[in-house]
């Protein structure tokens, strides 16, 4: 049986949101943040693995997108446009920030009990499992299956977002997903 | 190739192209198109690597709902945002900002205002300018100027070459160690160089000073030695 995830959102009124927010309502790109900023947050937290860091990554990209608000030459690609800025964001914050670090373990939602707790904490290793081998991923799979997934963007969006095809943007999400599977199932 | 078996050359099963799209769509949470599903009744083994990779994506998306902060943490984050809005940002920008540039003025003064606007962006060609101006200013002196010249030191007037040439001047300091023999003799070798090269014969007192001038240079090279070594042959 195949269980169905739901579809990303396509909110009807971003794009008149979008051309009265770069005109300057604040009111319009106060609903703009409304519906982006929880994709956008899950997108860079899967880059970037620290919610602190990707709550402020995702609150300087709608900063720099206020402020560089008449950059935005079609209003239509608003979704797109905010990502990239998030993600450049993302990445030049990952390359100098230099190792990795990740969110403290008081995040990891640890077992409390005993019972049980030998499947909780597989389940969790599982979870660490599946973050590393993501990590492992060239950059630009990674970046497809978090706009994919955590930001539930459509591949033509994404493909906006990275600035390719939207075929191409399938077929980095199915090779991510093959060489996921060849990471997990080499243990 | 049965239907069944994966083809080696692509990363896909054997799907037909009009259902790759959809494959696709499928791993990514959408359900199976009809034709879709029409085929994967057909190819169990590629129902079956469907359904893997789909296990993974829900893994995904279940991470994700794991690490979802709540409603509050989004709407701090929505105040935070708007509450900046019009705060000096301190985002590292990366890219060009542009700014509205003003009308230009009118007459000698837009033109200065545009020759500024220029040099302004363009710094590198100001400066390239600036240097390359320098530099032909430094060459056509160069060229103007036949010899720099020395104060004269203080020592008494030599003999007259063999060659009955005018008095000539005081002696360039390069030449001072020399005695009126040596003199003598690179004075007559110098005036045959300056007839050599054509030289001017009647402007006297230029062509001695040129010569006397040229002597110290010529001298440290043994041009006038290799000169003379030449004129033997």
């Amino acid at each position: 049986m195949i269980v169905t995830l739901p579809q990303p959102p396509t909110p009807p009124t971003l794009d008149h949101l979008g051309a009265r927010a770069q005109a300057g309502d604040r009111e319009a790109f106060g609903e703009v943040v409304r519906l982006l900023q929880e994709p956008l947050y899950f997108a860079i937290l899967r880059l970037v693995e620290h919610s602190a860091d990707a709550r402020d990554l995702t609150q300087r990209a709608f900063l720099q997108a206020w402020t560089q608000r008449e950059r935005l030459e079609n209003p239509a690609a608003l979704r797109g446009w905010i990502f990239a800025i998030g993600l450049n964001l993302a990445r030049n914050h990952v390359r100098d920030r230099g190792a990795r670090r990740f969110d403290p373990v008081e995040d990891l939602h640890l077992p409390a009990r005993e019972d049980g707790a030998d499947a909780d904490l597989e389940a969790l290793e599982d979870k660490e499992r599946l973050r590393r081998y993501l990590e492992a991923l060239p950059p630009r799979q990674r970046e497809v299956i978090a706009l994919r997934i955590d930001a539930e963007l459509s591949f033509r969006e994404i493909g906006q977002t990275l600035g390719c095809s939207e075929g191409a943007a399938r077929v980095n999400f199915h090779h991510g997903l093959l060489r996921l599977r060849e990471l997990m199932a080499g243990e | 190739m049965t239907p069944t078996q994966r083809d080696p050359d692509t990363l896909l099963p054997p799907l037909p192209a009009e259902l790759e799209d959809a494959w696709i769509d499928a791993l990514a949470g959408a359900s199976p198109s009809p034709d879709l599903q029409r085929w994967l009744d057909q190819h169990p083994d590629a129902a079956r690597d469907l359904d893997q990779l789909t296990q993974l994506t829900h893994a995904l998306a279940a991470e994700r709902s794991e690490r979802h902060p709540g409603a509050r943490f989004f709407d701090a984050l929505h105040d935070d945002i708007l509450a900046q809005l019009d705060a000096p940002q301190p985002v590292e920008l990366r890219g060009f900002q542009p700014t509205p540039a003003p009308a230009p003025a009118a007459g000698w003064l837009g033109l200065m205002d545009r020759l500024r606007d220029l040099l302004g962006r363009r710094p590198t060609l100001a400066y390239a300018g600036a240097m390359s101006l320098a530099l032909l200013a430094l060459l056509a002196f160069a060229l103007a100027s036949p010899t720099t010249t020395t104060p004269p030191p203080t020592t008494p007037p030599l003999a007259s070459a063999p060659s009955a040439q005018p008095p000539h001047p005081a002696l360039p300091a390069g030449l001072a160690h020399l005695d009126p023999v040596e003199l003598a003799a690179l004075q007559e070798q110098a005036s045959r160089i300056q007839i050599d090269l054509g030289g001017a014969e009647e402007d006297d007192d230029a062509s001695d000073e040129e010569a006397l001038a040229s002597l110290v240079g010529w001298n440290n090279l043994g041009f006038l030695a290799a000169h003379d070594a030449d004129d033997a042959e």
